[in-house]
């Protein structure tokens, strides 16, 4: 069963996931060009004072990259199956209908939490180039807010499509931009180290939360 | 005889409109059911509702033994649907569209689909969006039959279909119920198809009025008598005895179940004096149109 809704999820992703990869792809890209610019154009202390002493983040070009990512992959997956209503197609195959939701939902996931991953490593990586170990680290850990923002963002994508009334679905995008509002109060180093966990397990409620708006779907009175 | 689907006392409304109110049928195992209604009757509603996709205001619906509110993936797997359009995935190509739903079905018969899909002459990899209408159903109906369904519940599925592949499809069906064991639930726009092909039909009516009936009672039942408008005053009107009434100017027709004496007796009892009152033969688009009414 599985490997059959893999399958399917696969061939509804798998152009979009290489479209956002390579978005991801080029933003780093970019990210990249532009620190090595500033450090040819600017003296290295300064550089350093901009991010240490001022608290300058260099690498806010990435902000709301996986927020993007999350978006990307989230319509991909779920577009398809609410024109026409085809998601009629998925809840009437023999499986049950909880799984069929909550496995979907965790394909997507993965594929969002894939890039998200690789965004870390790149982040990690570039700052490295041109600061210390401990700054890297700081670096990755001031963008995990924002690169946790791309799995909720998918989340929210998903609770909406599931839900069948209009009405909620205003709802569940209101629920999910208030919450990806809390991952960008602050533009200071690992502002969220102390709230960053709280705040993962906070959003993990949204992949159980997914049953709800599916069975709502199979069970509609209008 | 066990039934398939039980419908029992089905009450539902869309906002003010009434679409059935204490509706009951029922559908034996080996038959074929035509559910004929003119265009905004509930027939999709009812498929949609025997499917657990909508869930009726009050009123119980069973299938395979099932409330088919809550029909476990062991009785969805016995059960072929097509939704109304040939809804299908529309990203996947021929092969991997049977690739994807034969995993799900023990009783998968590659061979059935490729034997239906292979007349259309595409490669395999020719993705489903690109196809015609007409296309695309034949490769949903290739998978329903390769899932060699117990229960097979067809909604429109003449949609796009042209007049060969139609032919070829109800041929198809015949050889699927040939045993006896399957079932099949079938509306359809063309009418005329299911004249060789259903067992029972079951008329429904605005406000979920019901007639039931084998066809053959039916076709052997329902009359229609025509004739002359020699400037008459008065024009039959519907009620017990006429269910409907045709007035082309010339020539008026009246359907009725009673017999030509109790029809010409009831003519004249409204006051009409017709000569010469004749039976004519019907189709069963005929007879549909003469029990249902023009628009």
């Amino acid at each position: 069963m599985f490997s059959s809704i893999l399958y399917k999820e696969w061939l509804k992703i798998r152009r979009y996931l290489i479209i956002a990869f390579l978005l991801n792809l080029a933003v780093f890209s970019y990210l990249f060009i532009s620190l090595r610019h500033l450090f040819v154009i600017e003296h290295a202390e300064m550089i350093w004072y901009q991010a240490f002493e001022i608290g300058t983040l260099h690498y806010t070009l990435i902000k709301y990259l996986s927020i993007i990512t999350g978006i990307i992959i989230g319509a991909a997956q779920f577009i398809p199956e609410m024109i026409r209503h085809r998601f009629k197609l998925s809840l009437h195959l023999p499986v049950r209908p909880n799984a069929l939701a909550l496995w979907s939902v965790l394909i997507g996931l993965f594929a969002v939490a894939f890039i998200s991953i690789l965004d870390a490593f790149s982040i990690y990586a570039i700052i490295s180039i041109y600061f210390p170990h401990e700054a890297a680290i700081s670096a990755l850990l001031t963008a995990i807010p924002w690169l946790w923002a791309g799995l909720v963002a998918y989340l929210g994508i998903a609770l909406t499509a599931f839900e069948p009334q209009s009405s909620r679905k205003f709802v569940y995008l209101l629920i999910t931009g208030g919450f990806l509002w809390l991952f960008y109060q602050s533009n200071d180093y690992e502002s969220y180290n102390r709230a960053i966990w709280r705040l993962v397990a906070l959003s993990l409620l949204f992949i159980p939360s997914v049953i709800l708006p599916a069975y709502r779907y199979r069970n509609r009175s209008s | 005889m066990e039934n398939v689907i039980e419908v029992e006392n089905l009450t539902h409304w869309f906002g003010k409109q009434i679409i059935y109110e204490n509706l009951n049928f029922t559908v034996p195992r080996g038959r074929i059911f035509g559910l004929l209604g003119k265009n905004g009757v509930g027939k999709t509603t009812l498929i949609t509702i025997l499917m657990g996709f909508l869930r009726p205001i009050s009123g119980r619906c069973r299938v395979l033994g099932e409330n088919s509110h809550n029909l476990s993936p062991a009785a969805r797997r016995k059960i072929g649907l097509l939704f109304e359009g040939h809804l299908a995935y529309n990203f996947m190509s021929i092969s991997q569209i049977e690739k994807f739903y034969s995993a799900h079905y023990p009783n998968w018969n590659r061979e059935l689909y490729y034997g239906l899909v292979d007349r259309l002459d595409l490669p395999y990899d020719h993705v489903i969006k690109n196809m015609s209408c007409g296309q695309r159903s034949q490769v949903v109906l290739g998978l329903i039959f390769a899932q060699s369904p117990e229960l097979m519940i067809l909604d429109d599925y003449s949609m796009g279909l042209d007049a060969g592949y139609r032919r070829l499809f109800l041929e198809y069906l015949s050889e699927y119920v040939k045993d006896g064991s399957k079932t099949v639930f079938v509306t359809s726009h063309i009418v005329q198809d299911l004249e060789n092909l259903v067992n029972e039909v079951i008329f429904l009516d605005r406000g979920g009025e019901i007639l039931q009936t084998p066809l053959d009672d039916f076709m052997s039942d329902f009359k229609q008598f025509s004739f002359r408008n020699n400037g008459l005053k008065n024009i039959p009107h519907r009620d017990e005895v006429i269910k409907s009434v045709d007035n082309t100017g010339s020539i008026i027709s009246v359907y009725s179940f009673q017999s030509k004496e109790a029809v010409a007796a009831h003519l004249k009892e409204q006051g009409l004096e017709v000569a010469v009152l004749e039976q004519v033969p019907m189709t069963l688009e005929d007879a549909f149109i003469g029990l249902t009414g023009k628009y």
